[in-house]
């Protein structure tokens, strides 16, 4: 069998990990625990056509999917090496840090020899702010395998976390022996360095950092500082008004924002005294000088709904929307406003746009 | 970042000059602190004991919950301590929010309260006679200064809509001056902050305005596929502006955020505390922001402030990126003579701990190193309060901590909604480390903590707090043990050239070859204010050799005495010296 569409490998899955479910209990007197190599899974997929069709999922972003394919694939063969990273991997992405947590530390404790395994259970510990736990997990992977780029990094990471700056720097120093170009061991390397106040030291990793990544924005942020620290005066202006330019929204977009907030408090009390002609009038007055800002259409399209107002909502808000395709309200409102209207399809349509839209990626804003 | 509130390169350049006297202390790391030394240090006596009904208190906070959501019931409410009636004794003000405008008001409704404290350990409800309950207000903080310098405490109760402020009319009674005042507001306010940032002997307002949502603009957030409805990520909503008022003096204030350079119309701001971080005799200001990088402005000493936040390093994550912030203290945590910051976040973020390199150059980000970052990751912090609850002459952190979302159990298994508070103790080399657990049974229990306000309100010594928290009842903890586990000094100022509550001064205390310090201020923590009396905890010292007082000014002026015995009240007027002393309990 192979996996049609996205939209309905959800549904497969969902059949599979049931039959598979089957296979492990009372179908077939097995147990969670007992390997199933080269078994098949009832529906004819094999483990192979099952961990495809998980990274492809996980590929995609639908993690949720990817996470019911890799439990499928253990169904089929618990204790499978890439299945169990692979659905450490979704659990973390899913916020299951716990479920995360549980499986892998049992998965080593049976497999001590499975670095990536390990390495991922040290980033869920970090998640969990366990970060001495982490510490011990990636010595063991260190243990097997010491030229491992991964778990000397994140153990030179953990050390800078936990004021083991000695072995911090032992770690981040082999990693840039290992790979000479990664970013991060000379950005960690550099706060290390600030941390023992080594400024000229630390002036030097961050500038490396920035040399590889011009976009880092953390590096370009310390180096402004430590370069301070150091004294050296025109860089740490420099590297400010590097942090400055990529940090948050461009200027351009925060100055129009803030230039059209200011204007708009007016309009703001009158939308919180629930007088919407007056809110209205104050935001199309700002139409004269922002008539390609996308949140104004939005706003005003939301009081043109609140007087009943609603083809002019439905231009607002369409004006909005093909405005700034990021914004989400207007498609939210757009699609109860076209249900109102009795268009259905465009409804489902817009409630789609909405949906993928508010989804919120994982650590955004620690939510 | 906006370029109304990005300094200007001239300024970048002064602030990096100061930078460039690097000396010698500032080049040495922070202090050092390990594990180890931390773990000599904590074997605390304290407990903290839950005295709330015993005390008369029978506040719950209700956000007025409809189950759509409506952004703003997640985040309220504060809660002061003043001394409405001169007594001596702390009084306790609780904010109400709930029932949310426009929507049908509960038979069983109740308002925000004031508790007058009977000086027996217990309070009395004082609301109705005093004329405080905000009644028609969806309340979030409160803030206290004596603003007309008449002698009594008066009252600013920020809301999500029009706030208020209460003048005390000195016989047990407020009025509601608001509008003849000129300090309305009407956005959705969060907290303020009292401060003199002109040196003129009046208190100023500072109010900070959170986002632009209204009732009226309830947006869908959470997942429409599963219909599970959220509160909204602060994302869904735009910033305000914050408001500066100036005091006129004549009873009224005028609004001068733009012109004294204090205007961020994208700023997301719940905390607020102004502090002297550079010492020069004049308060700064600084904010803490919800998505948006967090600011200090640096009082310019001519009715001007300067944002200096990049050059100070104070905006963010240590990685340079802006965080949630939600409450905000300043203190002296390493007893080097520089106020600190502390910043409190989002789970999976860290309270960020701000440390002062004696004013030159940018703070250091130092949570992790300091040990606040790793015990507290997977909460939500938000009212804060750096304090000696040990008496040992070091400052300890103590935060409230629960989840904005109710429903966040449902889409992550490690972060909980209600959460336990932490206390962490200062070990006296920089290093904390949480001991909640040997603190008393409210540490071990859950909460959905938002306000949080310190005071010694039983007069024994040693620091007592009270949260209100988020759609539940208010607690009331005692301090247990904290007198006898060191001894202390309580100082209350009083100006007479500078402004009445003395707000700003700085105050100096020798005692066993340790020099502390501590300012005078009103707002902190998250929407709430402490007790505005000064507490040292002073360890073995049983007496204090030395108090100096350098009250508020660009010019210094110093008022020294002692030295006098520990363990008691002293009220210290501007130009008289102590003229008054109390014992512990009177």
């Amino acid at each position: 069998m192979s996996f049609p569409h996205v939209r309905t490998r959800h549904v497969l899955l969902r059949a599979l990990v049931a039959s598979a479910a089957c296979v492990l209990s009372a179908c077939a007197g097995g147990s969670g625990d007992r390997g199933h190599d080269g078994a098949s899974a009832p529906s004819g997929d094999t483990i192979e056509t099952v961990l495809q069709h998980a990274e492809a999922a996980f590929k995609d972003g639908d993690y949720v999917e990817a996470q019911v394919a890799y439990e499928a694939a253990l169904a089929i063969q618990p204790n499978h090496p890439q299945a169990i990273v692979g659905l450490g991997t979704c659990y973390l992405k899913n916020r299951l840090v716990k479920k995360a947590q549980e499986m892998l530390t049992g998965y080593v404790a049976r497999n001590p020899g499975n670095t990536a395994a390990r390495l991922l259970l040290a980033r869920v510990l970090v998640r969990q702010g366990q970060f001495e736990d982490a510490a011990v997990e990636l010595r063991r992977a260190l243990a097997t395998d010491p030229d491992s780029l991964l778990a000397n990094y994140n153990l030179g990471f953990v050390a800078y976390r936990t004021r083991d700056y000695d072995t911090a720097l032992v770690h981040l120093k082999k990693t840039l022996a290992l790979r000479p170009d990664h970013p991060e061991a000379h950005y960690t390397l550099g706060l290390t360095y600030m941390a023992l106040g080594r400024y000229d030291d630390a002036v030097a990793a961050l500038e490396r950092a920035t040399a590889i990544d011009p976009k880092h924005v953390g590096a370009h942020f310390n180096l402004a500082r430590a370069a301070a620290r150091a004294g050296r005066m025109d860089l740490a202006e420099r590297e400010q008004k590097a942090y400055d330019a990529m940090s948050g929204r461009s200027k351009a977009e925060a100055e129009r924002s803030a230039q059209v907030k200011a204007s708009s408090l007016k309009a703001v009390e009158f939308l919180m005294a629930d007088k919407f002609a007056e809110a209205l009038v104050e935001y199309q007055k700002l139409l004269a000088e922002n008539s390609d800002y996308a949140p104004l259409y939005n706003d005003i399209g939301r009081v043109q709904l609140k007087l009943g107002q609603r083809q002019e909502a439905l231009q607002s808000l369409r004006r909005a929307a093909d405005l700034d395709p990021r914004l989400s309200e207007p498609h939210y409102l757009l699609s109860n406003l076209y249900m109102e209207l009795g268009d259905e399809v465009s409804s489902t349509r817009e409630r789609a746009i909405f949906t993928a839209l508010e989804t919120i990626p994982e650590g955004k804003s620690a939510y | 970042m906006r370029a109304t509130k990005t300094a200007t390169a001239a300024t970048l350049a002064i602030a990096m000059a100061a930078a460039a006297i690097v000396s010698a202390a500032l080049a040495a790391p922070p202090p050092p602190a390990t594990p180890a030394n931390a773990a000599a240090a904590a074997a605390t006596t304290v407990r903290y004991t839950a005295v709330t009904k015993a005390a008369g208190i029978d506040f719950t906070h209700r956000h007025g919950g409809t189950g759509r959501k409506y952004y703003v019931e997640s985040s309220a409410a504060g809660v002061c301590w003043l001394d409405y009636d001169g007594d001596g004794w702390q009084d306790l003000y609780y904010v109400q929010s709930g029932p949310l405008p426009g929507t049908p008001r509960p038979p069983d409704l109740t308002f925000s309260k004031l508790y007058r404290n009977r000086r027996d350990g217990t309070f009395e409800d004082v609301t109705a006679r005093a004329g405080v309950a905000n009644a028609a207000g969806y309340g979030s903080g409160c803030g206290v200064a004596d603003y007309d310098n008449d002698g009594d405490d008066d009252l600013y109760v920020t809301n999500f809509g029009p706030s208020l402020l209460y003048r005390n009319n000195g016989d047990g009674t407020f009025t509601d001056v608001t509008e003849a005042a000129g300090v309305r507001n009407g956005l959705y306010a969060a907290c303020a902050g009292w401060a003199d940032y002109d040196l003129d002997g009046r208190p100023d307002l500072y109010v900070s305005n959170y986002v632009d949502f209204t009732m009226n603009d309830q947006k869908y957030c959470g997942d429409l596929r599963a219909g599970r409805r959220s509160y909204c990520h602060p994302d869904a909503y735009e910033g305000l502006p914050d408001v500066l008022y100036h005091n006129e003096g004549n009873g009224r204030f005028k609004e001068v955020s733009r012109a004294a350079g204090i205007w961020d119309p994208l700023g997301k701001t719940f905390g607020v505390v102004w502090l002297d971080f550079d010492r020069d005799g004049d308060d700064d200001l600084y904010v803490a922001n919800d998505v948006t990088p967090n600011r200090l402005y640096r009082n310019d000493g001519n009715g001007k402030f300067t944002d200096i936040t990049l050059v100070a390093g104070v905006c963010c994550s240590e990685d340079g990126r802006p965080q949630s912030g939600m409450g905000v203290d300043a203190g002296d945590y390493d007893n080097d003579g520089w106020q600190d910051l502390i910043v409190t976040n989002l789970s999976n973020e860290p309270a960020e701990l701000y440390r002062n390199l004696a004013g030159k150059g940018p703070f250091a980000t130092v949570s992790y190193p300091a040990g606040l970052a790793e015990p507290g990751l997977l909460q939500t912090k938000w009212g804060v309060a750096f304090y000696d609850f040990d008496n040992d002459a070091d400052l300890d952190v103590l935060m409230t901590n629960g989840h904005p979302m109710d429903d966040i159990e449902q889409v992550s298994d490690n972060i909980l909604y209600a959460q336990k508070p932490s206390l962490f103790e200062n070990d006296g080399k920089g290093f904390f480390r949480e001991i909640g657990a040997r603190a008393g049974d409210y540490f071990l229990r859950t909460d959905v903590g938002r306000g949080l306000a310190v005071a010694d309100y039983d007069n024994d010594g040693d620091i007592d707090f009270t949260v209100n928290a988020n759609g539940r009842p208010a607690t009331l903890l005692r301090n247990d043990g904290g007198s006898a586990a060191g001894h202390w000094i309580t100082l209350r100022l009083a100006g007479t050239r500078v402004n009445r509550s003395a707000l700003g001064t700085m105050v100096t205390v020798t005692a066993g070859g340790r020099r502390q310090v501590r300012e005078v201020r009103a707002s902190s923590s998250f929407m709430s204010q402490n007790d505005m009396r000064l507490h040292f905890g002073l360890g073995a010292a049983t007496r204090v050799d030395q108090i100096e007082v350098r009250w508020p000014g660009r010019e210094a002026r110093i008022e020294r005495t002692g030295p006098v015995p520990a363990d008691q009240f002293l009220t210290i007027r501007e130009g008289s010296g102590i003229v008054e002393r109390r014992a512990p309990g009177r």
